[in-house]
């Protein structure tokens, strides 16, 4: 069976197996030595404060100032805080990788990665007026939170700096001092394990005093000096200063086991192993100077020898180990990485393995191989695929997923999707481990944070290009790590041009969706950088989006501009009310000239509102004839058109309207005329305000014939309309001799089928008949016809060959059912049909 | 719910679904009793896309906005649907201080946006503090027959060409949006004309951020042309002569309705119709003297004659009546007893049938009626004349008789804009000439109006081209040998004049269409573009491969072209536009889409309200 390298470093601890696994080494500055340092450690392979220990002797290397330093997991330095506030307590990291310190005073100041600060406040209440002795930073359900020890021995919790502290109970008995104690959260609440003497006290918020439990070592011992929560706040570790181990569960009603670790030196650090394939933990690791200690629940035992000095940090799904030189992990081993590495194994997946080296080698053995495991091939494959997202080495990875590749060509209809999936996933995380980006994540915790919050945390590193890699590779929306990073941009570089067009190159990428220019101009704005925002709008093709952050800006002209731009009335509506308030009207003008749009729905605007503020507009673009017709319009709402009309002709004159301008004076002419008129046929007629055609009709009707000739000649009346008036008047007083003799005057200018027209209006048949014989040939049989006089019409019709007209007249005739001319017809077109 | 609206290809009905229930939605989230109070004009537009019971389920009530009308005291909401327009708001105000009382909430819904105009002048009248929520109904196009979708904006016109105000345009972007959100990316667009042209590339812009329409295959859509009134100001200014032409021109069909007084109609008819619901939105503003008569494809009768000229209408109808009349007066006594059971079987049919013979029979009478006035022909006469350019380059002495006998300012407008559309253009010297003698007889005020057709375009001097006299050789616009009955070409809609709109959509259609029509109708104002949308291709890329072959191999079946009037259309235009797709040979569907359907009267009227 296979005997692979990978097995060198496992171990056991019975009934299981552990490894530890080398991460990538920590290349730590010269002048940095754990030894003397206070440490913090973020889980999910995060960043790494370190503080020069106060109770450790240092020989003093550079500055004598304290300054807290920020690593990244591979050694480099992201950070530093010269420290200027006071007797630091203690640090922590909060689950979104923010620095949580905590000073003596219960003061406590959060940092950045990068060291800047992002808030500070205090615990409050009277941990503000004693001091604190000591604090630690814990995890729960509702975000980190922060416990402070008063050296009254009280403790308090605040979950974050908006909520108020929560005070715990006093410890029953106080005057014995504590030697440890850890926070433990259930659900949403918090409480705390003290160990004092040979007890445990238990604190809980709400509760009036501590539960005290003892007796809970059977060996006998002075005091319990350590104490460890498991990562998921299940299990209990308890260590004695006679080196007694206790292993159970949290409420401490189960005992695992007891162990005597038959060592007097205090360790370092106790912390529980979380499994790998589930949220349980089996063992503890103790770390002691240069001495690793594994136990388990069965009291089973492992040791590796270490380092001097270690930090160990709990992770969801193991510990792992920084020391000066190394970077570790202790995890168990899963389940299937055993399967196909173990020695000796008999699991499918190890036949798979197998059988794909030796196919690899060309090897007839593959076949035989082949065989012991084909009947599980399914399980072998899933196992090779699972187990390759559990490993850190690139080519045992590569060797896995091979085997895996294989081995589906061997199942029919096998569903590619998690092969593929496992795949993307693993060059992420493969990425995320190599050392400049130092985010060395298991499958499990790459799974547990999912991917939208490593990319924010790469972003958050400025790790742009790899994080824009990864969303494109697992499919993720990729234009806000680019908007972030044009915030960067716009933050960190000087040039406007150099930014615009950086910005630019990379955002005309079409595959990117949803990215706004506006949203950067406007945090170039906030960083007082209008000159950049301006370009970056310019870039943005939306221009309707322009909008607020110009009138923002107070860049009246250009928040005009793209809102006409944009095209949409409502918008440039909004910007012209908005920026109105807060401009000189002339400089609103000269502005909103420049639009047409603009000025239109302006216009529009202050027709309903305010008619006035037209006529300025309309002086400052020089538009008379507008200008006339506002005049117009004022002049026949207050129905003072007379005065008025020497205005509005002067303004259609200056508008080179010369015709309206004639018309205008003419008026005014005939105003005048028509008040001496109307004194003159006082009583007679009304003539104030007709127009010249009524007048002369007024006039006409009252018999003047001579007036109207006057004016007919003053006003230029065509001739055709002086004898349409002439014969509608004649007709309507029925004055037919009249007529006949202004007919006779002189040849009419309008044909005599007004005249027709006029009579038949009147019923008078006979009349009519004597203008119809003057009217030309072709028309008389429409005439004839309209005046009921068929036969004529038909006889007319007949001279004129003009079938059409017959036609007509005969589905008439059938209609109005006259034989004896329908007969006629008939027999005209009979005749006229003949002939052609 | 709107049978009528329902067709294969693009389905109406999804388009009025979409309307009804974006209204539905917002007022489910009001809770408690409600009552809308809806502007005048929103009535007819709220028809287009609900039904009464709509409202009488939920147990709302609607009344509409006039002063008098009172809210019942128990309503614990009241809504407003109303028109973004300024005016309405002073109306508003005062109903709402009116039927103020304790403990009542009040919501506006804005149709189709909210402005912040409207919300000035409600915060100047200091009532905007009174409104719990302000909505928007992103109605733009409402659905009016199978296929037509109609913006209801009269004024779209006008508006843009004297005020150059663009919310129509601008809102006709967005509605073109909507139908491309409804019915999928319309991949090819052609179009004529400045506004044509504004209304697209909005559209386009607009389009920018739905990913969705450019990722998916291309919709039921196929094309689009968009054609701008200004291109064509005859049409709109020619007396129509099909059915629902005329009876738009002499009495108006609004919403798909017509109202007639009563006394034209047999008793019986009248006395069947009132049995429409009480909440009935038209109930509102709604008169007992009247009668209202639906037109739409609903009704198999008006479908088969609206579109036809109307002497083809008179002889339909007469062969109706006679086949009705056959059916009833078989000699019953000669029959089996099955076939009297089918008679009887068929009875309530034929009854309809008969019903809406009658309404017709009524209705055409009417027509005939206004049509065999002497001044109609002669109009109708001297139009033709300029259709065909007779003598059009002087005053006409038609027009002048007209205006010495002091005829109707409307009319004798509307034939001088029609000549100057013939002409191309006035010279000066008769344009100055009509001016005088309207001034002279009609009074000088007749200059604002001529003011505003002057700003609209359609009165003008001549420019160098003669667009209107070139086009009506190259495409035929008027037609000699045209008949009315059976006829074969659109020119039947009105008599021998094809309108040049409805040419240049059946041009379009032919190979190489456009690009043959482009060079041609260069003459003709504003410019000549057209644009694809398509499909954008995917990082995978897989899709854009096997996405060019469906597009194209979609050819054999019928394209659905949507034809966008942007300024109006009129009924004439709708039918030649549907006869062009009832000929086989084409191959194609249209769907209709104007700003309003207009007419003659319509038309001017709005150009010439100040």
């Amino acid at each position: 069976m296979p005997i692979m390298n990978n097995t060198g470093e496992w171990f056991k601890v019975r009934p299981d197996y552990y490894r530890k696994v080398e991460l990538a080494t920590p290349d730590w500055p010269i002048d940095f030595d754990l030894e003397y340092m206070q440490v913090a450690v973020a889980p999910y392979g995060g960043p790494l404060a370190a503080i020069r220990d106060a109770t450790k002797l240092v020989p003093v290397k550079g500055a004598a100032r304290p300054m807290i330093r920020i690593f990244d997991t591979s050694g480099n330095e992201t950070g530093h805080i010269l420290w200027n506030h006071g007797k630091l307590i203690s640090m922590g990291w909060s689950d979104t990788e923010e620095l949580i310190c905590v000073l003596e005073n219960a003061k406590v100041f959060v940092y950045d990665l990068f060291g800047n600060e992002k808030e500070s406040y205090s615990i409050g209440g009277e941990a503000s007026v004693i001091k604190i002795v000591e604090a630690k930073v814990f995890q729960s359900a509702a975000g980190t939170g922060v416990a402070v020890m008063t050296t009254s021995g009280r403790i308090f919790l605040k979950q974050n700096s908006n909520k108020t502290e929560r005070k715990l109970p006093d410890i029953p008995n106080s005057n014995a001092n504590c030697s440890c104690w850890e926070i433990v959260t259930e659900g949403r609440n918090s409480y705390c394990l003290l160990g004092r003497e040979r007890e445990v006290i238990k604190l809980q918020h709400g509760q009036t005093v501590g539960t005290v439990t003892a007796n809970l070592f059977e060996k006998p011992h002075d005091r319990i000096i350590k104490i460890s929560v498991s990562y998921n706040h299940q299990h209990l570790a308890l260590y004695t200063n006679t080196g007694l181990l206790w292993l159970g569960s949290v409420d401490m009603r189960q005992k695992y086991c007891e162990f005597d670790t038959g060592r007097k030196d205090i360790p370092l650090q106790i912390e529980w192993i979380m499994n790998t394939h589930d949220s349980d933990a089996d063992a503890v690791v103790i770390s002691y100077p240069s001495y690793l200690l594994i136990v388990n629940r069965n009291a089973d035992r492992s040791e590796i020898p270490s380092d001097p000095v270690m930090f160990l940090v709990a992770e969801m799904d193991g510990v792992r180990i920084i020391s000066q030189t190394s970077h570790e992990m202790i995890q168990r081993l899963p389940k299937c990485v055993q399967n196909i590495f173990a020695v000796n194994s008999q699991a499918p997946a190890s036949y798979l393995f197998e059988a794909q080296k030796k196919f690899e080698e060309k090897s007839y053995k593959s076949d035989e191989y082949l065989s012991m495991c084909r009947s599980n091939i399914e399980l072998a494959v899933n196992e090779c695929i699972e187990a390759a997202a559990y490993e850190f080495c690139p080519e045992t990875q590569k060797s896995l997923m091979r085997t895996a590749y294989f081995g589906k060509g061997f199942i029919p209809s096998h569903n590619p999707e998690e092969y593929m999936r496992i795949l993307r996933i693993l060059r992420v995380l493969n990425t995320l481990r190599h050392e400049k980006i130092a985010m060395p994540l298991t499958y499990k915790q790459f799974s547990h944070l999912n991917p939208e919050v490593i990319l924010s945390r790469l972003v958050f590193r400025k790790h742009y290009a790899v994080a824009i890699q990864v969303a494109k590779h697992l499919k993720l929306p990729e234009s806000w790590i680019l908007e972030h990073w044009a915030y960067h941009k716009v933050m960190n570089d000087q040039n406007d041009n150099e930014v615009a067009r950086k910005i630019t190159e990379k955002f005309k990428n079409p595959s990117i969706e949803g990215i706004s220019y506006c949203n950067i101009a406007e945090k170039a704005y906030q960083n007082g950088r209008s000159e950049l925002a301006i370009k970056l709008l310019e870039l943005e093709p939306r221009a309707s989006l322009h909008v607020p952050l110009l009138l923002k800006m107070g860049k009246f002209d250009r928040a005009v501009a793209s809102a006409t731009q944009s095209g949409d009335p409502e918008l440039v509506t909004e910007v012209l009310l908005e920026i109105k308030k807060k401009m000189m009207l002339s400089n609103f003008h000269m502005i909103i000239r420049e639009y047409p749009l603009a000025l239109n729905m302006y216009k529009k605007i202050m027709m309903e509102s305010s008619r006035t503020a037209l006529y300025d507009i309309y002086n400052t673009e020089d538009d008379h004839k507008s200008i006339a017709e506002y005049h117009f319009y004022n002049a026949l709402e207050s129905e003072g058109l007379e005065s008025n009309l020497s205005n509005i002709g002067n303004s259609y004159a200056q508008g080179r309207c010369t015709v309206e301008a004639e018309l205008c004076a003419d008026t005014a002419r005939m105003l005048k005329l028509q008040k001496t008129l109307s004194t003159k046929h006082i009583g007679a007629a009304e003539f104030n305000g007709l127009s010249i055609h009524d007048t002369m009709y007024e006039l006409l009707k009252i018999g003047e014939l001579k007036e109207v000739e006057k004016i007919k000649s003053d006003y230029k009346v065509p001739d055709r309309r002086f004898w349409w008036l002439r014969i509608l008047t004649l007709a309507e007083k029925y004055n037919w001799v009249e007529l006949e003799k202004f007919s006779k005057s002189k040849k009419s200018p309008i044909g005599y089928e007004p005249f027709v027209e006029v009579c038949l209006q009147r019923e008078n048949v006979r009349e009519a008949q004597k203008y119809i014989q003057r009217c030309p040939d072709k028309r008389k049989v429409y005439w004839y016809t309209r005046a009921g006089l068929y036969e004529e019409s038909i006889d007319c019709a007949f001279e004129q060959r003009d079938l059409h007209s017959l036609y007509e007249l005969q589905s008439k005739m059938q209609l109005i059912r006259d034989p004896v001319l329908l007969e006629k017809i008939c027999h005209y077109i009979g005749m006229l049909e003949a002939r052609r | 719910m709107f049978p009528y609206l329902r067709s294969q290809r693009v389905n109406l009905q999804l388009l009025q679904e979409t309307a009804a229930r974006e209204l539905m939605q917002n007022l489910d989230s009001i809770e408690g009793s409600k009552i809308i109070v809806l502007d005048e004009s929103m009535v007819g537009h709220l028809e287009l896309v609900t039904k009464p019971e709509m409202f009488t389920d939920r147990g709302i009530k609607l009344i509409a906005l006039k002063p008098e009308s009172r809210t019942p005291k128990d309503v614990q909401n009241i809504i407003y649907i109303v028109h973004t327009q300024v005016k309405l708001m002073d109306q508003l105000a005062t109903h709402l201080k009116d039927n103020n009382q304790q403990g009542r909430q009040y919501y506006i819904f804005f149709v189709p946006r909210r402005s912040c105009l409207c919300i000035k002048h409600l915060e100047n009248l200091d009532v905007i503090n009174a409104f719990t929520h302000i909505y928007e109904l992103t109605w733009n196009f409402f659905p009016l027959d199978s296929d037509v979708v109609s913006m209801e904006m009269p004024n779209a016109y006008r508006d843009v060409s004297i005020d150059g105000d663009t919310t129509a345009l601008f809102q006709a972007s967005i509605g073109l949006v909507q139908l491309q959100r409804l019915y999928g990316r319309i991949p090819k667009i052609y179009g004529k004309g400045v506004m044509a042209q504004f209304v697209w590339d909005h559209a386009k812009q607009l389009a920018i951020d739905e990913k969705s329409l450019y990722n998916g295959d291309k919709g039921a859509i196929d094309q689009l042309i968009l054609l701008d009134r200004g291109i064509d100001l005859l049409s709109p200014l020619a007396t129509q002569l099909t059915y629902e032409g005329l009876i738009d021109e002499f009495y108006g069909i609004h919403h798909n309705k017509l109202t007639l007084p009563a006394e034209h109609f047999p008793a019986y008819i009248i006395s069947g119709s009132s049995t429409a619901g009480s909440e009935d939105p038209e109930r509102l503003v709604g008169d007992k003297d009247r009668k209202t008569i639906f037109l739409h494809s609903g009704k198999p009768l008006y479908a088969e004659l609206r579109n036809k000229n109307f002497n083809e209408v008179r002889i339909l109808l007469a062969r109706k009546v006679k086949d009705i009349q056959a059916q009833m007066n078989v000699n019953r006594q000669e029959q089996t007893v099955q076939e009297i059971k089918s008679f009887v079987e068929r009875l309530p049919q034929l009854m309809e049938e008969k019903k809406e013979t009658s309404v017709h029979t009524a209705i055409a009478g009417l027509i005939d009626e206004r049509i065999n006035v002497y001044s109609f022909s002669d109009d109708l006469a001297a139009e033709q004349e300029f259709m065909i350019c007779a003598d059009i380059d002087k005053s006409s002495a038609y027009i002048e008789d007209q205006i010495a006998r002091r005829a109707e300012l409307r009319n004798v407008l509307r034939l001088i804009c029609l000549q100057c559309a013939a002409a191309s253009g006035f010279k000066e010297r008769v344009l100055n000439s009509y001016k005088r003698e309207l001034a002279q007889v009609y009074g000088l005020e007749v200059l604002l109006t001529i003011s505003h057709l002057e700003k609209a375009g359609l009165l003008r001097t001549q420019t160098e081209s003669r667009a209107y006299a070139v086009l009506r050789k190259t495409l035929h616009l008027t037609v000699d040998d045209s008949v009315e009955i059976n006829p074969k070409d659109i020119s039947y809609v009105h008599s021998f004049y094809a309108p040049l709109t409805a040419r240049l959509v059946e041009h379009s259609l032919k190979p190489l269409g456009w690009q043959t029509l482009k060079s041609q109708i260069n003459n003709l104002p504003g410019p000549t573009f057209e644009d694809f949308q398509v499909q954008l291709i995917g990082i995978g890329g897989r899709h854009a491969v096997g996405a060019t072959p469906s597009e194209s191999s979609l050819m054999h079946a019928r394209r659905v072209v949507l034809v966008f009037f942007v300024g109006g259309c009129t009924f004439a235009e709708i039918a030649a536009l549907r006869f062009l797709a009832a000929q086989e040979d084409n191959n194609v569907e249209f769907v209709i889409a104007t700003t309003k359907v207009i007419n003659k009267h319509s038309f001017l009227d709005s150009l010439m309200s100040s």
